[in-house]
């Protein structure tokens, strides 16, 4: 007999208006790293939520070592061991990191905070692990992968030996994939056992001991990662051969859409600037991608183009027209969209419905509404063809309230919004976040065919495989200025890699290894 | 698709119905709690009165009367034990009540009350009565107690006689219970209406106005202003009113725009403010031309300016259910229609909700959150200031500079209008209808019994019991159907 940490035994979870688990059976051994791969909406984090206690199911059994147990709440689930890092996730904004790991496992002495201890507690499970935080920081001023960092140490600090990641490497570099597989490599050699959830086949491959498979809410298979390929469990996940690589045409490069000239964005933490003095331009019927390790300043970068934030100096053309002081209506209309990196805080009002959210950018279009009056007839209509073109799948359609609706399907819903718009700049930042391949495969053919009816497109990606797949020209950003620009045909991975990590620099045209930058500094 | 919105709409009237049936089920308790203790207390009182031997005069004379009245029953002769015989008890009372033995109010010792029984029965030696003494007293405690005893169902019929009917009733009957129809609790109403949508679609637009008591004062102010002083016809003083209570409402709607005030503590500041300031200009020393001195209260509005009262509602022949109220009634209504309209149907109302839902994503959306804050305040601020208006320029109120030291109960109870409304511009309007029958009700229990103020704590449990049901909706499904709802198509 298997040695089972945790067997979930035929879980059936049902919304309104869809079956998310339909008698899902999963054994967890001890020890191992097992995944869970699925399109989209398959349920993958429904059975999570039920596993973490978030979700009773309708029918089915939990087993602990064996023994039957009743999850009725995360505390439940704590107790248990269980801990779990959401696919967005639940930090409080305003409140410090250390705050955060602490929150609801508070070490106290006559009921004051021993916060000193808690701190030295983090401090060396960051050490041991190798993940950087920085306890004092505001959540609301970090970057998404410290955030990540930040929800692994609370389960470490809880001292889980069951950890759940949903999706946590779809805001990762590739560098911290490495870090995290790792991580969770010496996780499992410590005895923890580990369910991962991911849409990147070459992380399961790499990663996972085992890996089961749901689709459209049902169990398809277990396999042993050993003795398959990505091949077989794309076929497994989707029902079909998928593509992963992208078919393109030649570029036919117009007039200059884009013009971005010395933006400087000033620093909200430090007197530093986070993005400095940064110039480049986007042609009609091009993509250009900006790349770089997170926390670059592409975040601020992108929030001052979009108008979300102030720019110190510089200016920004649009085809040829000055925006550098619209405001983000007018730049709408002046013709840039924009996917967000962060679909929950900017991207979509989740309390509206699904429909709600697909005219978020339009509803103030004659063609949404007639003397202030939302056209709910042709919203609708609209809303459904957006759906239906792109597959946004939930359970009850146009009606769908957003914030119910599966991570990728949100992402998808934002996607098919921004790029139906059809303006002359097309701003997209991790659009394929959270995406399964066949989602990816397709969006990717979309930003082309944008491209291909001469627009521009400026994309930022920390997937050096999408920046390599998808652009004509790629930007490298380091420390808040572009140090390179490379043609992706004549350039790897390797060497994009040294000059996102900033080992390199090309000061017009010139390629500076640091050393030498550093000897002309002096 | 329709269908399913009907049921959804329907189950939640059916529970909001199950929160109110709950919450008046505990009014009704603690009414009966209330009773008993009213009951029990006056029992013991009067139990208080006998200490071992001593009581007064008067009780005894109670007694006579009762004992001659109806004679000496079954108890009190069983309370003798033989010791003195229920004529020789009647026999006493009435020699102590002919020989006016003690003035009122005095009350007699052991010896004075052997002597007097012994005088009374004819026995020589007081000393041979004296072990009659406490069976004596213990007879007359019986019988004055015995209006005072009461059983349970004396309690439950005191909690609905004195207290539960009323609050039933609300104002369908006036103090002296004369029917007079919803025509009074109507015009209560309309001005809660108004607080009620003020709250309500502040709430909906992501702010938290507690500041609808200042703004309603801000507008009771403009509409008496303009009535009173510049005598301007009924709709020009609602104007007014609008306009003063929508400057008190954006005032915290621009703190919290521009310096990020949080709108809670700027509007409470504000309703301080308002009021005292409209109570000083008001009074004006004592000379403000707004203020009557003979009433001590502003002027009376239909002896000084009668155009500026609200129309009544004439109802043809003497329809004596609406009659006297006044037509505020339908603008409140159509305020309502007109929010609900707003909210769901155009773009101001999916960016004003969009703001409310999410700050950044709106910011996304080029909505421009900043000038919807302060619009959104002002216009809750406009409601609410209407409110003032409607009660103002109805009937025969005045304005109290003087004594109006308390914020307006108005504008607090619109918190819990919209609560139970769930912030609906339509909800509001019943919602405002029900929370002043029962307020009304409420002011018409029997008030040495029972406080006015449990109204509110009716409903204030009713508006937990809907927070409730609206946590637990899932779960309570589930009891009634035996099964979560929805399911596959
Ligand atoms: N709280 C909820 N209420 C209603 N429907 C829900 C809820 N949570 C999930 N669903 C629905 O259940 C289905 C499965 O969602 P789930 O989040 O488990 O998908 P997933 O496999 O994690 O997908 P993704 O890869 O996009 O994150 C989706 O269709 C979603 O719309
Ligand atoms: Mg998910």
């Amino acid at each position: 007999m298997d040695d089972y940490v945790i067997e979930m035994r035929h879980i059936t979870k049902t919304f309104p208006g869809i079956k998310a688990n339909d008698d899902i059976t999963l054994q967890l051994r001890r020890g191992e790293i097992h995944a869970l791969l699925g399109e989209n909406g398959a349920g993958k984090s429904t059975l999570m939520s039920v596993l973490f206690g978030l979700y009773q199911p309708d029918s089915g059994e939990i087993f602990k070592d064996g023994k039957k147990v009743n999850i009725r709440n995360p505390n439940d689930a704590n107790d248990l061991g269980i801990g779990m890092v959401h696919q967005h996730f639940k930090l409080v904004e305003v409140f410090s990191v250390l705050d955060n790991i602490i929150l609801g496992a508070e070490d106290t002495q006559m009921g004051v905070l021993k916060k000193k201890e808690a701190r030295k507690k983090v401090l060396s499970l960051s050490e041991k692990y190798g993940l950087r935080v920085d306890p004092d920081a505001l959540i609301e001023d970090i970057s998404v992968g410290m955030q990540q960092r930040v929800e692994i140490l609370k389960m470490l600090y809880r001292d889980n030996e069951i950890l759940i990641f949903d999706e946590p490497t779809a805001v990762l570099t590739p560098q911290e994939i490495d870090e995290l597989i790792q991580i969770m490599r010496n996780f499992a050699k410590e005895g923890k056992s580990i369910l991962f959830i991911t849409h990147k086949l070459n992380e399961i491959m790499a990663a996972a001991d085992r890996c089961t498979v749901l689709r459209k809410g049902k169990y398809i298979g277990t396999v042993d990662i050993a003795d398959t390929s990505k091949e077989e469990l794309s076929r497994m996940m989707v029902g079909r051969d998928v593509s992963f690589t992208v078919d393109k045409k030649e570029p036919e490069v117009g007039d200059v859409v884009l013009d971005v000239q010395g933006v400087t964005v000033p620093s909200k933490i430090h007197k530093k600037n986070v993005v400095h003095d940064v110039s480049f331009q986007v042609r009609a019927g091009e993509i250009v991608c900006l790349a770089g390790i997170e926390g670059n300043g592409q975040t601020q970068f992108i929030s001052a183009l979009t108008g979300l934030d102030t720019m110190s100096s510089g200016k920004i053309l649009l085809n040829g027209k000055d925006i550098t002081h619209y405001s983000i209506r007018d730049r709408a209309k002046a013709g840039l969209s924009h996917i967000p990196e962060d679909r929950h805080k900017h991207g979509l009002v989740l309390d509206y419905t699904l429909e709600e959210n697909i005219v978020l950018q339009r509803y103030w279009e004659p063609a949404f509404q007639n003397h202030g009056f939302i056209k709910k007839g042709e919203v609708r209509r609209y809303a459904d063809r957006l759906i239906e073109q792109y597959d946004v799948r939930s359970g009850q359609g146009a009606v769908t309230v957003a914030r119910s609706m599966s991570g990728g399907n949100q992402q998808k819903a934002i996607i098919a919004r921004e790029i139906d718009r059809g303006t002359d700049l097309l701003v997209a930042v991790q659009p394929t976040r959270g995406l399964d391949v066949g989602a990816i495969e397709y969006i990717h053919k979309q930003i082309i065919s944008v491209r291909d009816s001469g627009k521009a497109v400026l994309l930022v990606s920390l997937e050096l495989e999408e920046v390599m797949n998808l652009s004509d020209r790629i930007l490298v950003m380091y420390e808040g200025e572009i140090v390179g620009e490379f043609d992706p045909k004549e350039t790897t991975v390797q060497e994009l890699g040294l000059y996102m990590a900033g080992a390199r620099k090309q000061e017009n045209g010139n390629v500076q290894s640091k050393e030498e930058q550093d000897d002309v500094e002096k | 698709m329709l269908k399913s919105k009907l049921r959804a709409s329907g189950s939640t009237i059916l529970s909001a119905f199950f929160c109110v049936l709950i919450g008046l089920a505990i009014g009704f308790i603690v009414l009966v709690v209330l009773a008993y203790i009213n009951k029990n207390n006056t029992y013991q009182e009067n139990a208080a009165k006998y200490v071992d031997n001593e009581y007064a005069y008067a009780d005894v004379l109670k007694a006579d009367n009762y004992l001659t009245k109806s004679g000496a029953d079954d108890e009190i002769v069983s309370v003798l034990k033989g010791e003195i015989t229920a004529d020789q008890l009647m026999q006493v009372t009435s020699y102590i009540k002919t020989n006016k033995i003690k003035p009122a109010g005095k009350a007699f010792t052991e010896d004075e009350l052997a002597e007097t029984m012994a005088a009374a029965l004819g026995i020589e030696n007081p000393d041979d009565i004296r072990s009659a003494v406490p069976v004596f007293t213990d007879a007359v405690r019986t019988i004055i107690l015995k209006p005072y005893e009461f059983s349970f169902g004396d309690v439950l019929s005191d909690a609905y006689d004195k207290g539960f009917r009323a609050v039933l009733q609300g104002g369908w009957y006036n103090m002296g219970d004369e029917p007079l129809g919803p025509r009074s609790e109507i015009a209560d109403a309309a001005p809660l209406i108004m607080t009620g949508l003020s709250v309500a679609f502040a709430f909906t637009t992501g702010l938290f106005n507690i500041g609808a008591a200042g703004q309603y004062t801000l507008g009771a102010f403009g509409a008496l202003l303009f009535a009173l002083v510049l005598k301007c016809p009924w709709y020009v003083c609602m104007l007014a009113a609008i306009v003063f209570g929508a400057l008190w409402g954006a005032i915290p709607g621009i703190f919290k725009a521009y310096f990020n005030v949080n709108e809670v503590i700027t509007s409470i500041m504000f309703n301080w403010i308002g009021l005292y300031a409209v109570n000083t200009i008001m009074y004006g020393g004592g000379n403000s031309p707004m203020y009557y001195v003979k009433d001590s209260k502003t002027y009376r509005l239909e002896v000084v300016s009668p155009q500026s009262r609200i129309p009544d509602l004439k109802a043809t022949g003497s329809n004596y259910f609406i009659q006297p109220a006044t037509i505020a009634i339908f603008f409140a209504i159509l305020i309502a229609i007109i929010l609900w309209i707003m909210l769901n149907k155009t773009t101001f109302g999916y960016e004003l909700k969009a703001c409310g839902y999410s700050k950044t994503a709106a910011r996304y959306a080029g909505i421009n959150e900043k000038r919807n804050i302060i619009l959104s305040m002002t216009i809750a601020g406009a409601l609410a200031g209407l409110g003032g208006a409607l009660y103002y320029l109805s009937g025969s109120v005045q304005w109290n500079p003087q004594d109006s030291t308390a914020l307006p109960a108005v504008g607090f109870n619109g918190i819990s209008v919209a609560l139970l409304a769930s912030s609906h511009p339509i909800g509001s309007i019943f919602s405002a209808l029900f929370i002043s029958h029962i307020t009304m009700g409420g002011s018409r229990m029997e008030q040495s019994i029972f406080p006015k103020e449990i109204a509110n704590i009716i409903s204030g449990v009713i508006i937990y019991l809907c927070a409730f049901m609206m946590l637990f909706k899932n779960r309570i499904a589930k009891l009634f159907t035996g099964k979560e709802k929805g399911g596959v198509k």
